[in-house]
């Protein structure tokens, strides 16, 4: 019958073909061009005897029914399915399927299959043979648990004796089948998908095909809106090309909510079924950056089919006693203007449909009307249609809340999970998060902060990194569960931070340098800071500039400097160094001691040590008296260092970047056995204008606490003195219960180019050893970039 | 009584803002005994207080509105300001500065101020020093309620016929120092969705300015849900898109930029013939009657076959707009305002000097002069200025060369010790030398680098700037005020901060 040789007229009964097949009169061919052109690749047969040859034995199946209620009991046997007599679609054949746009497909036959899967009365599949719902199990089970929110009953599986929930208790030994369902290999395998405009998904299939085997298959995308997520739609269809490439543009409903994509035979017959739960993981979507965050490989479609598994994995663990952690998410409105995602009302009411979350703002008073109105606006569910408004705070969950900053939203990983828990005795846990760009979504960074919030971000409001907090609530589930529960292995959030630095004044001065009070807006100490000075002059350069700035500061009471020179200077370059700080100076050291670390050279007895270096300008009279703010907080700091902006020439103009802002662990060496290395990444995206705990302050402008000095003195006597001096520091101070942190909101500028810096752990296994990393990374902010 | 309005550019008459701000007042201001001018601030002499009786400042933002304030507040003639924008409450963002120290510059010479809108009076009163700020609302336009309801009626009939939902959006794209106008129609594209899903094929049709057209709005406007077509703005072309949109889509972020700003925009939609939409902050609420807060709204009257701004409503819309902002009403409010206004006492007499900083720029530079005022350089001064004193410091004290001009104001205690050093293209160029025991040079003063350096400069900007004003003032005379001009952020000087 599939041979492609021309028919006899003996071969084939042109009225039964006419009467059997009452769509090829409407296409005014005669009957055997017809069958020729298409009859032949829909499966058609060409006379009365043909179809009786190929009539079909009543398959024998395990029925679902057997095994749900009568297993062991035998085989049973369903009818056989109708004989071949199929309505044709209706094919238009003056326009055949374009390759690379969309164009409307035939309608589905109205009577083909036996098997029809539906939401409410919508149908979104059909197949023949109950054995063909297996593989449909993975989307299925999807469909129910999550697209539907709420409404999972509304998935109903017609005319097969079982139900959705009976078909998903079957797949019990893979639980987690793939959304992908089909869409994975051969024709109708998806190559790629992404958003190529705000709602216009773009999906690339790359495999060629024979002719014959798209011939009669149809593509059709559905989707509900968040108003009614039991409401599908279908909103594309087209027929599927055999030629590669082949684009096919969905406009979407919501770029947020759940998708099922089918492909149907000539017949109707639904070939392969996809879910896609969570369309803003594609590339260009809201979470992009989260996927990117996960990912494994470096691209391709299969990342968004295995993080999308592995997110269900996590649903599926919800049941009477699992419940998600997530039970609200509430907003910080410091800095908010509105345009950020999390006020969109297509993301709140994606929140409420599917998760049952309501969105409000964490604190109800605003300072101005702008955030009063976003307050309004949250706490009135502004702009949700009343299907969201019914369901949102409406979550069966453990009782705890997401706190997020105005330019994020809740990661997926956060919204599905059932195992982030803030564990007993504390209050709240400070998470990780991912930073990507406001506009094109695409990833930067992932962002891990200690769980444990320092005490600086609860004493210098204001000063905290952008990271989303997960907090207790006084009612929340303690009870032990049965999944091993993590604190925060994921990002909580998705930071949008815009594609500039920002502007330079805003970099350079967090805060104006005429806005009232100090440089954290508190007002001046009663007493200026007694502070040593140490200024590290090995290298001969010209301090004059430096000591200017640091003769200017605020608040500030100079006590002994300390000039550490490679050699002994002359009395006039002495007094002329010495002159310029003025007479406020109680002491003037010139020391030139080589064996001697830097810090080891620091005279005086004041509880803090500046150490600067020649180069660096301390371009706000505020600066060192800020650091004196964050160093009080905790009497475990043990230096606070700067962030150091330099400033280029570039093609006649100049440009400034971020050279330093604390020091990270940015990977692994094996140079010499396994050592952690360092870096100074431009982190001002991932956290600005703020405070945080890194390895080591830079030391080129540091505030130092002397007591973390002598504390750590005897292993740089025992090890000797390193060239990262810095980094020895921290990791000495890291070993004796002290902390280091670097503050972007602290500025300083520099001129001199800074070499980019990958140093790796100078002490190796002298104490730093593997075993001993567990503990230095969960004190210090890990930065992780990524490249979406 | 002629009341004059300084504006930046005469370019500036032709804009929106003048047009529906300023020129709906002169008839009723007329009728009241009051002339107005609007007259660009380079058109100014040192005679300017002979151009009319008050002044008011709008949207110049530079030391010639201060040098010319204090020239009028000199001769008796009472300055106001009228606040457009606000780039002032923002205390604590560095991009400001500038602006900040241009208002404090100006305050000493304000005798009143006006604003557009209770918010705006709100937000700017705490921080003018005492300074009353009074309301005035843009006047409205007369309504012509017979052809606007043919208008409204006409494309709801075409756009039910067809089906076809045209949508419009009007403004100025960008701001160089907020996200909005374009960014805030990014920022609220899913509305665009919305009503593309709703059945209708929308055609959206935008106006803006080409400066706002960068590569990355360019991008982000090829993603909108809905391909737009794109044109310049020009008042005509505005006509024509309210005329033909069924609606302008008008989305207004929470910033306090933006929430301060005055109906201006709604009002002309409704007036052109267009239906509005409404998201984001609820900027347009007292005309809640006549516009829609979201497309859910809009659909359901759509689909209803109606809609809010019609024929019926348009006697009520024309008294919303007569209590909202009536020409006799505010020009009542205008007339009482200038007619209490008395010029505030000037401290000083002296000539103004204009103290360029970093960034000053050459219509500065002339603009003061014209207004009789001496130019002078700092040591940071960047850009090419021909100012009238030019100093040069060293350990061993400062040389200043200055122009003929200024020579005569300098004080009768230097005024002997000038010394004619060259005849430069007709202007006589004069020498005078300061010695370190007539004035204190205690540090290394340098030439500003190029490119200058901010890095160097911001570490020697008040220092530098204070020397020099210390050393005009004493050349000049006591009498002096010295004016700073810098147009960029965020240079600063005041005490506390870069002292020494």
């Amino acid at each position: 019958m599939n041979d492609a040789s021309p028919l006899t007229p003996a071969e084939f009964d042109a009225a039964w073909y006419l009467e059997t097949y009452p769509d090829v009169a409407l296409t005014g061919l005669s009957p055997q061009d017809h069958f020729e052109r298409f009859g032949r690749r829909m499966g058609r047969a060409r006379s009365a005897v043909e179809a009786q040859a190929a009539y079909v034995e009543p398959a024998r199946v395990i029925s679902p029914d057997a095994l749900a209620s009568e297993f062991g009991r035998g085989e049973v046997t369903l009818p056989p399915p109708p004989a071949p007599v199929f309505p044709s679609a209706v094919i238009d054949v003056t326009t055949p399927p374009r390759p690379e746009s969309a164009g409307d497909a035939p309608e589905r036959a109205p009577s083909m299959g036996q098997i029809s899967i539906k939401v409410a009365d919508f149908e979104i599949a059909r197949v023949v043979d109950p054995s063909d719902l297996w593989s449909l199990a993975g989307p299925l089970s999807a469909l129910r648990r999550v697209c539907l929110g709420g409404e999972g009953d509304a998935l109903s599986i017609e005319g097969a004796g079982l139900t959705p929930q009976e078909l998903e208790e079957m797949q019990a030994a893979r639980p987690c089948a793939r959304v992908a369902g089909g869409f994975t290999e051969g024709l109708t395998a998806v190559s790629n998908m992404w958003f190529a405009t705000e709602a216009d998904l773009r999906v690339y299939f790359a495999a060629e095909a024979e002719e014959a085997e798209a011939d009669g298959r149809v593509l059709r995308v559905f989707q509900a809106s968040s108003s009614a997520p039991a409401q599908f739609t279908q909103i594309a269809s087209e027929a599927l090309s055999g030629h590669a490439p082949w684009f096919f543009d969905v406009p979407l409903n919501d770029p947020l909510m759940p998708l099922v994509f089918e492909v149907s035979n000539a017949m109707g017959i639904t070939q392969e079924l996809a879910v896609i739960p969570f369309p803003s993981l594609l590339d260009g979507g809201l979470h992009s950056a989260e996927r990117v965050a996960f990912q494994r490989a470096k691209t391709g479609i299969e990342e968004v089919w295995r993080v999308t598994d592995g997110l269900l994995f996590e649903l599926s663990e919800v049941s009477e006693k699992v419940k998600p952690t997530v039970s609200a998410i509430k907003v910080q409105l410091a800095g908010a203007t509105g345009s950020e995602p999390i006020f969109r009302p297509h993301v709140r009411a994606w929140l409420a449909s599917l998760f049952g979350l309501s969105v409000r703002a964490l604190a109800e008073d605003a300072p101005d009307i702008g955030q009063q109105s976003l307050t309004d606006q949250l706490s009135s569910n502004d702009g949700l249609s009343a299907y969201a408004k019914a369901r949102a705070g409406r979550r069966v969950s453990s009782g705890h809340e997401l706190h997020l900053a105005a330019n994020a939203v809740p990661s997926l990983g956060a919204l599905v999970s059932v195992r982030l828990r803030v564990p007993e005795g504390q209050g709240a846990l400070t998470g990780s998060f991912v930073v990507a760009d406001a506009v094109s979504k695409r990833s930067r960074w992932v962002v891990s902060l200690p769980a444990n919030a320092p005490d600086v971000w609860s004493e210098l409001q204001g000063l905290a990194p952008v990271a989303p907090r997960l907090q207790a609530a006084p009612d929340a589930v303690k009870t032990p569960l049965s999944a091993p529960y993590a604190t925060t292995p994921i990002p909580l959030a998705i930071a949008f931070a815009q594609p500039e630095a920002g502007h330079d004044a805003q970099l350079l001065y967090p805060r104006a340098p005429d806005a009232p009070g100090s440089l954290f807006g508190a007002a001046s100490p009663q007493m200026a800071h007694a502070t040593d000075l140490l200024i590290d002059l090995r290298s001969d350069a010209d301090p004059t500039q430096m000591l200017e700035a640091a003769a200017a500061q605020t608040d500030i009471a100079w006590q002994t400097v300390t000039f550490a020179t490679a050699h002994t200077l002359s009395p006039e370059l002495q007094a002329a160094y010495a002159s310029v700080l003025g007479d406020h100076v109680r002491e003037v050291i010139f020391s030139t001691e080589p064996l001697k670390g830097l810090l080891d050279q620091a005279a005086g007895t004041s509880p803090y040590v500046m150490a600067l270096a020649p180069d660096i300008i301390l371009h706000d009279v505020r600066s060192v008296s800020a650091l004196h703010d964050i160093a009080a907080t905790d009497t475990t700091i043990a230096a606070v260092g700067c962030a150091v902006v330099q400033e280029q020439m570039f093609k006649k103009q100049t440009a400034i970047r971020v050279a330093s802002a604390g020091v990270f662990p940015m990977g692994l060496s094996l140079s010499s056995g396994p050592g952690l290395t360092f870096a100074e990444p431009d982190a001002t995206n991932a956290l600005p204008n703020s405070v945080y705990p890194v390895v080591a302050a830079n030391l080129r402008a540091a505030l130092v606490r002397r007591e973390a000095i002598t504390a750590t003195r005897q292993r740089r006597a025992d090890l000797g003195a390193f060239d990262a001096e810095d980094i020895q520091f921290g990791l000495d101070a890291h070993v004796e219960g002290y902390t280091s942190f670097a503050a972007t909101a602290v500025p300083v500028l520099t001129t001199k180019a800074a070499r980019p810096r990958d140093e790796i752990d100078p002490l190796g296994l002298a104490y730093l050893g593997a075993v001993d990393w567990a503990a230095l990374l969960s004190k210090v902010t890990v930065l992780r970039e990524l490249r979406g | 009584m002629k009341l004059c309005i300084v504006i930046p550019r005469d370019e500036w008459r032709a804009t929106a803002g003048v047009r529906i701000r300023y020129d709906r007042l002169v008839e009723p201001l007329r009728a009241r005994g009051i002339e107005m001018e609007l007259r660009s601030i380079d058109a100014f002499r040192a005679n300017a207080a002979s151009v009319a009786d008050v002044f008011l400042i709008s949207k110049c933002y530079d030391a010639r509105s201060v040098a010319l304030a204090r020239l009028l507040t000199q001769s008796g003639r009472p300055v106001g300001i009228d606040f457009f924008d606000d780039y002032f409450s923002q205390t604590t963002d560095a991009r400001f500065v500038h602006l900040r120290n241009w208002l404090r510059e100006l305050r000493p010479y304000l005798s009143f101020a006006l604003c557009s809108t209770p918010k705006m009076k709100a937000q700017i009163e705490p921080i003018v020093d005492g300074l009353s700020v009074q309301v005035i609302n843009d006047p409205m336009a007369g309504l012509d309620t017979a052809a606007l309801g043919k208008t409204l009626s006409r494309k709801l009939a075409e756009t039910k016929r067809t089906h076809r939902l045209k949508l419009g959006w009007f403004g100025i794209g960008d701001n160089p120092h907020f996200q909005v106008g374009l960014d805030d129609v990014f920022a609220y594209a899913d509305a665009l969705t919305t009503l593309r899903n709703a059945g209708y094929q929308v055609e959206l049709s935008m106006l803006t300015n080409t400066r706002a057209l960068t590569p990355a709005r360019l991008e982000r406007l090829s993603r909108l849900p809905i391909t737009p077509h794109i044109e310049e703005w020009s008042e005509t072309a505005e006509a024509r898109l309210t005329r033909d949109s069924l609606v302008c889509l008008l989305p207004v972020n929470a910033q306090g930029f933006s929430t301060v700003k005055s109906l201006n925009r709604a009002i002309t939609a409704l007036v052109g013939g267009a239906q509005v939409l409404s998201l984001g902050f609820p900027l347009y609420e007292p005309l809640s009657r006549h516009i829609y807060g979201s497309v859910a709204e809009l659909m359901a009257d759509l689909s209803a076959g109606r809609i809010r701004h019609s024929k019926g409503k348009l006697d009520d819309l024309a008294r919303t707009l007569s209590e909202i902002g009536s020409a006799d009403r505010e020009a009542d409010t205008v007339a009482s305002v200038l007619k209490a206004a008395q010029p505030v006492p000037v401290a000083k007499a002296g000539v103004g000097v204009v103290l360029h900083g970093v960034q000053s720029t050459v219509a500065v530079q002339k603009g003061v002069q014209r207004l009789g005022c001496v130019s002078a350089l700092s040591p940071l001064t960047a850009g090419k200025l021909a100012a009238d004193v030019v100093p040069r410091f060293d350990i061993g004290g400062v040389v200043l060369e200055i122009t003929e001009r200024a020579a005569k104001h300098v004080s009768e205690n230097y005024r002997d010790r000038l010394r004619e050093i060259e005849n430069r293209n007709g202007v006589l160029i004069y020498d005078l030398r300061l010695d370190p025991n007539e004035v204190a040079v205690s540090h290394e003063v340098p030439e500003q680098t190029r490119p200058p350096f901010m890095t160097r400069d911001f570490a020697r900007y008040g220092r530098d700037m204070r020397l020099t004003e210390r050393v005009l003032a004493q050349v000049f005379g006591d009498d002096v005020a010295v004016i700073r001009s810098e147009v960029r952020s965020p240079y600063h000087t005041a005490e506390g901060s870069h002292a020494r």
